[in-house]
């Protein structure tokens, strides 16, 4: 049933459920156990005015410090869920391993899901695809690997 | 009587003016160091140390965005001091050894901004002349980068003028109110305009404080576009870019010392 005081919580406790949540860090805990790399995801209802998505993904990923992982190889994937936008953004180790093609493959197959509205399965594929690049190029260390970043998922507005 | 006194000083003036020209002319001459292109080459270049490393990040993604998707290459350059040099020469020296833009199409925008001297200039490689005549580019500075620098938001004014030089050089922008335009110089160097703003002393935000620092070595480089910013560094030489290489992700090689990524919509 509609109600009105729906108008007034924040958008985000709607977009992904406990479950969903659940599963997504699941998912980057799986991808980063091989890897030195740090995946996280960050999902809000709409990017801030005059940004475009990767501009946002950017700005969150420095204002969330992954840019101070060791080996400079945390990714950020961004879903803005009612502007139907997203973006996945890697630090400079990563990025020059895979290059911009690997980020733009990423963001097709991410909205080929979307488009089918399986949101969560969507960013699962991506973070396990991500994770494989980043096994690939920094495999994990058990002597002196730590998990640097939080696995939870943030949400934004 | 006010004539007579006005003649008697034209003679006083001219001489001001041959002396003013001259002392140009001698800088001309003198000053040779215009800011190095950096290695690895960004479109967004902050000597002046004005931009966060977020913002500058921002600012690059969206211009390497804008030069993949149009190939219309802005670079925005903030220097501390134009070091003696008059700001149109400094700009257009910048934009001939930098290579900005494509050679074959010219279509290089370099938004050089100083900020001790409080100079702004847009300089339009010839390519782009047509779409963003002196009137846009008055405009653009006069509404979108004056009210903001006055405030002291450099990266607030820095972000609405590229959106907005970006969208005057595919033909999407509509001068928002008639300014007189600056004639063309003869000259051919395509010099589309000069302002100078006083930014008006304000809060914490004069001059100095902001000042100094940056550099190249601690900013987030970004995306790169060494291949697209030119090879070596010419000294005189004529034409505009020496860089080739067309628009797209393409042009960004190895050695990037920045992150990056890829936005999409569904």
């Amino acid at each position: 049933m509609w109600n009105p005081l729906n108008l007034f919580k924040s958008n985000t406790d709607n977009l992904l459920s406990a479950s969903d949540k659940q599963m997504l860090v699941q998912a980057i805990q799986a991808a980063e156990q091989n890897t030195s790399g740090e995946i996280r995801v960050f999902v809000e209802s709409k990017i801030p005015k005059k940004q475009d998505a990767l501009q946002r993904a950017t700005e969150l990923f420095f204002k969330n410090k992954m840019n101070e992982t060791k080996d400079r190889n945390g990714v950020l994937v961004y879903v803005a869920v009612s502007d139907k936008k997203l973006a996945i953004y890697g630090d400079q180790r990563i990025h020059e391993k895979v290059g911009v093609e690997f980020w733009y493959q990423q963001v097709q197959d991410m909205t080929g899901h979307f488009k089918q509205a399986h949101y969560v399965d969507g960013m699962v594929r991506v973070i396990d695809s991500v994770g494989h690049a980043l096994k690939d190029h920094f495999p994990y260390d058990r002597t002196t690997d730590e998990n640097e970043l939080s696995d939870e998922i943030m949400m934004g507005k | 009587m006010r004539k007579i006194k006005l003649f008697g000083a034209l003679p006083f003036l001219l001489t001001m003016i041959l002396f003013v020209s001259a002392t140009l002319f001698a800088h001309q001459v003198q000053a040779q160091n215009i800011i190095a292109k950096p290695n690895p080459a960004t479109l967004v270049t902050d000597v002046a140390g004005v931009l966060s490393a977020e913002q500058k990040q921002a600012l690059e993604n969206k211009l390497v965005a804008i030069d993949d998707s149009s190939s219309n290459q802005i670079a925005v350059v903030i220097i501390p001091s134009l070091d003696g040099y008059p700001k149109e020469e400094y700009a257009t020296k910048l934009f001939r050894e930098w290579g900005i833009g494509n050679k074959k199409t010219n279509n290089g925008i370099l938004l050089l901004i100083s900020i001790q001297d409080r100079q702004i200039r847009i300089e339009v490689g010839y390519g782009l002349e047509g779409v963003i005549p002196d009137i846009t580019a008055l405009n653009i500075i006069d509404n979108d980068i004056k009210p903001a620098f006055k405030a002291g938001n450099y990266y607030e004014g820095i972000d609405q003028a590229t959106d907005n030089i970006a969208k005057a050089a595919v033909g999407e922008y509509k001068v928002k109110k008639a300014k007189k335009s600056k004639g063309k110089g003869s000259g051919g160097l395509f010099i589309i305009i000069l302002v100078i703003i006083f930014i008006v002393l304000r809060g914490g935000r004069g001059g100095g404080s902001n000042i100094g620092g940056g550099g190249f070595s601690d900013v987030a480089t970004g995306m790169l576009l060494g291949s697209l910013l030119g090879g070596g560094n010419r000294h005189g030489g004529g034409g505009w870019g020496d860089s080739g290489g067309g628009g797209g992700f393409g042009g960004f090689g190895g050695g990037s010392s920045g992150g990056g990524g890829a936005g999409g919509s569904w």
